[in-house]
């Protein structure tokens, strides 16, 4: 068989009757919705993350004097360490945000690069090189 | 009269024009965009999916788009990029033996209702599968599409000697495996 070199190639490939209409009709809605739903999906988080430390504070508060009893009371004693969870609002946002901005094409592509082939190698060479 | 790149980058600097330099845009370009997904994905469903992911990143990236490439290779870049995610994101692992790219979208080709090619037209298409990502890659922008090698080197970032030899084995190694299946 050999490979039709003409323009246009039937590729056995088929779409809906009206699709690229149809699809065009609905794209403003579908790029609102996607930026809607960010936004709120952010004040949600922010609320989420606020409500956490209020409750952990006021936990903490209540429970500190039984967490730092002791049944030796030395003149010097301290109280327990206690973890300090510092949570910086930004970094929790993107961690559960994907990052739709990059564009890196070169991540997704496998190193199959024929590397030895130089731009001005001239294509037979380059074919009986990869012929070996 | 088909409106050029440079108007529609005109039209999408300005936030008073910027949807309507994006409208523009895909009513120019997203048949192409469309074609160039499906044969990386193969199924229709997965085409429409991504096409509209695509479009979706594209309205995000217009405020970043510096012209440094075409537009028209920015488009490509981001479409192949949501393609290939997509593939990734939607490999099915079986517990067992995880099944690979090829064997998902050589399913996924028996499977689409929107694939009606003829004996011949499976049999290329199956071949055009068997190929290594990148080469597959470049098959089908220059087999299909009729890009020039410096248009595909800008999507896919690599040599234009490189993408030469990959077209071209990629080419026998399509008719070897053609002939093999006769």
């Amino acid at each position: 068989m050999k490979l039709d070199k003409q323009k246009n190639k039937e590729s056995g490939f088929k779409i809906p009757d009206n699709y690229f209409e149809e699809f065009r009709l609905n794209i403003p809605d579908l790029i609102k919705k996607k930026k809607t739903i960010s936004k709120t999906n952010h004040k949600t988080l922010v609320y989420a993350v606020a409500a956490s430390i209020v409750l952990l504070m006021v936990s903490t508060i209540t429970f500190l004097p039984e967490l730092t009893r002791s049944n030796i009371q030395s003149d010097n004693y301290e109280l327990s360490d206690a973890e300090y969870y510092e949570i910086n609002m930004e970094d929790l946002y993107y961690a559960f945000n994907d990052d739709t901005e990059s564009i890196n094409t070169s991540s997704d592509l496998d190193n199959e690069t024929i590397n030895y082939m130089a731009d001005d190698m001239d294509l037979e060479e380059i074919i009986v090189l990869s012929e070996k | 009269m088909e409106i050029s790149d440079q108007q529609i980058i005109e039209l999408i600097k300005s936030t008073s024009t910027k949807e309507k330099g994006f409208s523009l845009l895909l009513d120019k370009y997203q048949e192409r965009l469309y074609w160039n997904i499906r044969r990386i994905v193969v199924a229709h469903e997965d085409a429409n999916d991504v096409l509209q992911n695509t479009s979706i990143k594209i309205w995000k990236g217009l405020d970043k788009f510096r012209a440094d490439s075409s537009l028209f290779t920015w488009l490509y870049r981001i479409s192949v990029n949501e393609s290939l995610q997509h593939i990734k994101q939607n490999k099915k692992h079986s517990f067992f033996v995880p099944e690979s790219t090829k064997e998902v979208l050589i399913e996924k080709l028996e499977a689409d209702e929107y694939f009606d090619g003829d004996d011949v037209e499976r049999k290329l298409q199956k071949a055009i599968l068997e190929l290594p990502k990148k080469q597959r890659l470049v098959f089908n922008m220059k087999y299909y599409e009729d890009l020039k090698y410096e248009e595909i080197s800008e999507i896919l970032g690599t040599s234009v000697g490189s993408l030469k030899a990959s077209y071209h084995i990629a080419s026998k190694k399509i008719e070897n495996y053609v002939k093999q299946l006769q």
